[in-house]
């Protein structure tokens, strides 16, 4: 019974299901892979044969070399090797260009669907890079120069996914789930980062740009396919979008309320600082966006992707531009705070559990 | 096992491109089908052999290396534990699989029934015994070679392969 098992095992062997490959697949592949590691270019060391082999390994026997299994764990712990010191490197450094070739590298070898994913991963890395430039006074002239490269990988996985679209829907959809993901983790990092606004700014605009591509990438593959994956996709896709608005919308009326507070107890802050819209009316304008995502969220439940989509965007917008606004009047009250006296303006103890503020003696009199 | 040691020598100590062809024409193949079987369809298997052999030459280009095998082994399992980390692994492997079923392969090839039973069979053992099972008769590899690979003692190979061997055989009754 066991001859017979083993006999069956060995008919497996030129089997394509248990694991054989043709000589085309082998060739094709060897062929990636000597381009990657430069194996097209003519040998640098003429071959100096064994003696030199049994000179390095005699003198190697004595030393003892350690077991692959070790030295792997120094790999996996990012130990001595080159490629791992260079993974942590920036602009500037001396391996980082070690770095980018093992990246051009791996991108030679990938598939179709995982060049799109590649660039999401990389254009990553390139704004941890800025980040990290960002926040080294002595590196700044570096910092656009790698944002301009987080942009241009952001371009790619954008343009490699589309070329995916036209070759394979289901790789599509399975290429644009990992590619949104990485790009939340990036905006993640866009947000915790405190080296400059200008950089978070110019950050967030690209992935935005990215991630609006991505949406509309899988809306277009439903359209064309309306199988289920896609479909799913879209669904998700839309939640997180209805999730992050509506966080937004609660933290923006949470602004509104500090700021309507502090006119409130400041006559003088409020007489400076210029409103260009009534805070009553943006107060009403995020609601509104509210009633604007459940109409999206209607849209979307009756199947109109695009549409819903297209709603949640312009609710975007409209918290962008209410969002900047904010971002003026808050500037203003520091900058006024900033400029007056302490005691020109002072807050008391609650009374009658409201916080007062208090106009000096000094003031009065100059009025 | 010398050959492949000088082989070795060449990259790590002149960056010879040719020797890493070498070592690729020597462990594709075994490399190749030990990854098949770990993931969702032949091409993510492709590419992540592919990665092996990158990843093989980056680390033997800077560090000495006794055992071309294992090194790629293990570069193997670790890039398969990674693949599989955060991904939505329950979709991808069910449309690979049904993609691969629609494949034609079956009309190209004639592939019996018998043939696909086993394979099946294959799929539902252990993982360790499914491994030793590939590395011995369809890679024929000998037993020394698998213990060398999988960092096992030779007579830990054999145990395996026996206990492997019998869980086939109960499953293909069963």
């Amino acid at each position: 019974m066991s001859r017979d098992i083993i006999s069956k095992l060995k008919t497996l062997k030129t089997d394509p299901r248990a694991g054989w490959v043709g000589d085309d697949v082998r060739a094709r592949r060897r062929a990636q892979l000597m381009e990657a590691i430069g194996g097209d270019q003519a040998e640098v060391v003429a071959n100096q044969g064994a003696l030199a082999y049994y000179r390095w390994s005699a003198f190697n026997f004595v030393s003892k070399p350690i077991a692959v299994g070790t030295m792997m764990m120094v790999l996996v712990l990012g130990g001595i090797t080159t490629v791992n010191a260079a993974s942590s490197s920036l602009p500037g450094d001396t391996l980082y260009n070690v770095k980018l070739v093992s990246e051009r590298a791996q991108l030679k070898i990938a598939s179709l669907e995982n060049k799109a994913v590649l660039h999401s991963e990389f254009a990553q890395r390139r704004l941890d890079e800025a980040m990290a430039l960002g926040s080294d006074p002595s590196k700044s002239e570096l910092v656009g120069p790698t944002l301009e490269a987080f942009r241009k990988e952001m371009e790619l996985a954008q343009n490699e996914l589309r070329r995916l679209q036209e070759a394979s829907p289901v790789a599509t959809v399975a290429a644009a789930n990992q590619i949104n993901k990485n790009l939340n983790e990036v905006s993640d990092s866009i947000d915790q980062d405190n080296s400059s606004v200008e950089t978070a700014d110019q950050a967030r605009d690209f992935t935005q740009a990215a991630a609006d591509t991505v949406v509309d990438i899988v809306v277009e593959t439903h359209e064309n396919t309306a199988d289920q994956t896609s479909a799913k996709e879209l669904e998700n896709l839309f939640q997180e979008e209805v999730n992050e608005l509506r966080a937004r919308q609660t933290f923006d009326l949470g602004r509104l309320v500090v700021i309507q507070n502090v006119f409130e107890s400041n006559e003088a802050v409020a007489a400076q600082v210029e409103v260009v819209t009534g805070l009553n009316v943006m107060e009403h304008d995020i609601n509104q966006s509210s009633q604007d995502i459940y109409k999206a969220m209607d849209i979307m439940a009756a199947g109109g992707y695009r549409t819903a989509f297209e709603m949640l965007r312009s609710v975007r917008e409209d918290l962008l531009e209410i969002e900047s606004q904010l971002a003026n009047i808050e500037i203003g009250i520091t900058a006024v705070l900033a400029e007056s006296p302490e005691e020109d303006i002072q807050e008391s103890g609650e009374v009658d559990g409201e916080v007062t503020a208090e106009v000096s003696e000094e003031v009065i009199e100059e009025s | 096992m010398l050959r492949q040691k000088f082989l070795l020598f060449r990259v790590y100590r002149f960056q010879d491109t040719k020797a890493y062809g070498e070592l690729y024409d020597l462990y594709f193949d075994k490399l190749y089908r030990y990854v098949y079987f770990k993931m969702p369809g032949a091409e993510d298997a492709e590419e992540l052999t592919s990665e092996v052999f990158l990843r093989g030459w980056e680390y033997a280009t800077s560090s000495r290396v006794e055992n071309a095998s294992a090194l790629f082994y293990r570069i193997a399992r670790n890039l398969i534990a990674d693949y599989y980390r955060g991904r939505n692994i329950t979709e991808d492997l069910e449309s690979h699989r049904h993609l691969q079923s629609n494949d034609n392969l079956a009309e190209k090839l004639m592939l019996n029934e018998e043939s696909a039973a086993l394979i099946k069979h294959l799929r539902l053992l252990k993982e360790e015994y499914r491994d030793v099972l590939i590395m011995k008769y369809l890679s024929e590899m000998s037993t020394s070679e698998i213990a060398s690979t999988l960092e096992k003692s030779p007579g830990n190979v054999r145990v395996l392969l026996h206990r492997a061997r019998r869980a086939l055989r109960e499953i293909s009754q069963s």
